[in-house]
């Protein structure tokens, strides 16, 4: 039998020799479990299970499999039927925490900060952004995500952002950490962003002077001119200053937000690699395919080279065996 | 499927170049590979299926995937119903024969194909017309592919040594003699050494054992050697075109494969333990002890180490490092299981939970033979290799004047 729902919060229990036992519920029925061996990583109460076994007498199912979430963002369907039957499914549940993809404002916050920003250390109160023109007062409107945006992009200044925020010690990711947001810029680790600091600052007052031209352009509800040339000039100084001293490996030291970027689980060689095998495979057949078709327009069939060419995909699938096979033993042990 | 239907094609073309035979069955089989890639992206991408791989699913995506597919398998079939009757069909041949063999290959391959969609597409149509939800598994494919598989498994040694347009069953038969023996005597050895009929593992080995064996002798047979002088095995054997190496060389990849496979399915054992510092845990003739967790930081996670010390009776052998890495930022946990390689069999050991006395729960698995699977698909992908550099494949490359007559009719 397989089973799906959450697991029901205050059910888990864990005995000796790895016995775990814990209740799934839809909301409404539970179905209590027991299994002995590891849970997955993301096993938690309140989550979405998937448990496979055999249902026994008293109702208890005696698991041989547990499934857990893959990745913070799958639910496994039956999980979702489940919760929709019982009225508790919230539509996007599943999509948290993609703060950053799904929020337009952070997006756009995002790109404006990528264009526009650069190096920004003083002046974050003027966050200008191609999308929505113009965000002035926006410290207080800023949230996490759009910080974490910062961090992404390497842009310094972020931790003082961040720390004005309030959001020291905050736990779960939409809140990220100050900590967590500071290694991911690689502050902590490199410190390299801080020299770039001292290296633009001296170029923001020699072009504050011309910010008043670009006033009316611009159209934000500031406070005063100078300050609005402020933040043109920091924008102007990312595009002049960044292109000339920026160390693609050092300065942006922060990586992409989710670890090496991709999936952690991907990180392997083992395992990274099979998508672009398995593309190629895919693109080889596509191959074979344009021949298929150029031989039906045309009503005659250049033997050998269809032949080459299911070969060379035959040789895809080959590669892409062994690099798929042995990656996914060792790196997705339940 | 994709690589099923594929595998198809690649063995269909051949009977298309050698005889001109087949034409609009490979041309089909062309575009049902492509087709089927397709429809994979399209079930994988557009949430209809949730599988490992369903990762930026997106109900329009879906969409924009299902036009793609109207297009192109739609378009792709269209112009076959419509243009394949007008191809000319070549040569005719007997049902026992190479082109009857890979006649039977296709069969078969095509026959999993479909079994593969079926189990997959199934569900969703019953679920779409009566509401019923149903899951098709593990069970589902275990049934129907051995059945499919090991026929076709079996005959492969068959379809290289039979001529082409006319073959002699009994004559092939006869020149597999010192393969059928090999590999019945391996049959008695594997049982013999472990004294189990129950698995079927000994037949497993057997066959695998016999293709490999089948897939020598080809070359044998076509070099003639420990017939011919040597001069002449020699001269043979530069002759022999490199797709017929090829061949050999996958064919027998795919055993050394099947050998991976039975020998894993098999004698794979593992054990889950919860474990003190200092303790040990004892597997198939390996003992590990836990030396201690240890943390460590990474470039963006953390994570603790659990070292274990490997012992192959009493003799130390190795240091196998299992690890629970956290990435903040992401609030993902993630177990990196140690491995190591004895020969070609492999120990994995994961990482549970760590309790609060400082003892962790592992999980370690004994894969006896498993990278023999993997290294059969190097073979087999070596086999492709060697037969794409095939004179006759290089473009600009000369024909060849005629071919050396030495050579059984190819």
């Amino acid at each position: 039998m397989r089973i799906g729902g959450l697991v029901k919060p205050g059910s888990l229990q864990r005995g000796d020799n790895l016995q775990v036992s814990f209740a799934v519920t839809d909301g409404n029925a539970d179905i209590a479990v027991r299994y002995q061996g590891i849970v997955p990583d993301l096993f938690r109460e309140g989550q979405g299970v998937v448990a496979e076994g055999k249902l026994e007498s008293g109702g208890v199912l005696a698991a041989d499999t547990v499934l857990a979430k893959h990745d913070e963002r799958y639910m496994p369907r039956e999980v979702v039927d489940a919760l929709k039957k019982s009225g508790r499914w919230q539509e996007g549940e599943a999509k948290s925490p993609g703060v950053y993809r799904d929020d337009p404002r952070a997006r756009s916050l995002c790109l404006g900060a990528g264009v526009g920003l650069g190096a920004h250390s003083g002046h974050y109160t003027h966050c200008w952004c191609p999308w929505q023109r113009c965000r002035t007062d926006g410290a207080r409107e800023l949230d996490v995500a759009d910080a974490v945006c910062f961090c992404r992009l390497g842009i310094s200044g972020v931790d003082r952002l961040l720390r004005d925020l309030g959001f020291l010690g905050c736990d779960s990711l939409r809140k990220c950490t100050f900590d967590d947001a500071a290694n991911l810029q690689g502050h902590k680790r490199l410190g390299k962003p801080r020299r770039l600091d001292a290296l633009v600052g001296s170029d923001t007052v020699l072009f504050r002077g011309i910010g008043w031209r670009i006033r009316k352009q611009l159209a934000c509800n500031t406070q005063s001119v100078l300050r609005i040339g402020s933040a043109i000039v920091d924008r102007l100084r990312f595009l002049l200053v960044h292109p000339l001293h920026f160390q693609p490996f050092l300065a942006s030291g922060a990586g992409p937000f989710e670890g090496r970027d991709l999936n952690p689980i991907l990180q392997d060689i083992g395992l990274a690699i099979h998508p672009p095998l398995l593309y190629l495979g895919y693109v080889g057949f596509s191959i074979a395919f344009s021949f298929a078709i150029a031989a039906l327009i045309e009503r005659r069939i250049d033997a050998a080279g269809l032949y080459m060419l299911a070969h060379r995909t035959g040789l895809t699938t080959n590669l892409d065996g062994v690099v798929s096979g042995s990656g996914i033993p060792w790196k997705m042990p339940r | 499927m994709p690589w099923l239907a594929g595998t198809a094609l690649l063995h269909s073309a051949v009977v298309m170049e050698k005889r001109n035979a087949l034409k609009i069955w490979t041309l089909l089989l062309a575009i049902l590979a492509f087709s089927l890639s397709l429809i994979g992206t399209f079930l994988v991408r557009s949430g209809v299926l949730t599988s490992v791989h369903t990762f930026a699913n997106d109900p329009a995506r879906g969409v924009f995937i299902l036009a793609i597919l109207v297009v192109f398998i739609g378009g792709g079939l269209t112009l076959f119903a419509w243009r394949a009757p007008m191809l000319k069909q070549g040569g005719l041949f007997a049902p026992i024969s190479r082109e009857g063999a890979l006649v039977l290959n296709n069969l078969f391959l095509t026959t999993a194909c479909l079994t593969v969609l079926v189990g997959t597409l199934y569900p969703l149509a019953l679920e779409a017309l009566t509401g019923e939800k149903i899951s098709v598994g593990a069970p589902f494919f275990n049934l129907t592919f051995a059945p499919l598989f090991i026929p076709l498994v079996f005959a492969m040694p068959f379809g290289p040594l039979m001529a082409w347009k006319r073959g002699d069953i009994l004559g092939v038969a006869q020149r597999l003699t010192v393969a059928f023996g090999v590999g019945i005597v391996a049959i008695a050895v594997t049982f013999a050494a472990t004294g189990q009929w129950s698995s079927l593992a000994p037949f497993g080995i057997g066959l695998g054992v016999f293709v490999m064996i089948g897939a020598v002798t080809d070359v044998v047979e076509r070099v003639g050697l420990f017939r011919e002088p040597f001069s002449t095995v020699r001269r043979r054997a530069i002759g022999l075109p490199r797709s017929a190496w090829g061949t050999a060389l996958a064919h027998f990849g795919v055993a050394v494969t099947l050998l991976g496979i039975v020998g894993v399915t098999t004698w794979a054992s593992e054990r889950i333990m919860a474990l003190k510092p200092s303790q040990t845990i004892s597997l198939s003739g390996y003992d590990l002890t836990f030396d201690g967790l240890v943390q460590r930081s990474g470039p963006n996670y953390r994570e603790a180490v659990a070292k274990f010390t490997v012992r192959e009776a009493g003799v130390p052998i190795g240091v196998m490092e299992p690890s629970k890495r956290n990435f903040a930022s992401r609030a993902t946990t993630t177990t990196e299981a140690a491995l190591m390689t004895r020969g070609v069999s492999q120990l994995y050991l994961s990482l549970g939970d760590t309790g609060a006395d400082g003892s962790v729960s592992v999980r370690l698995y004994y894969k006896p033979m498993v990278l023999l699977i993997w290294l059969g698909a190097v073979v087999m992908a070596m086999g492709g290799a060697l037969s794409l550099s095939d004179r006759r494949l290089r473009v600009g490359a000369p024909k060849p004047a005629a071919k050396p007559a030495m050579l059984p009719a190819e």
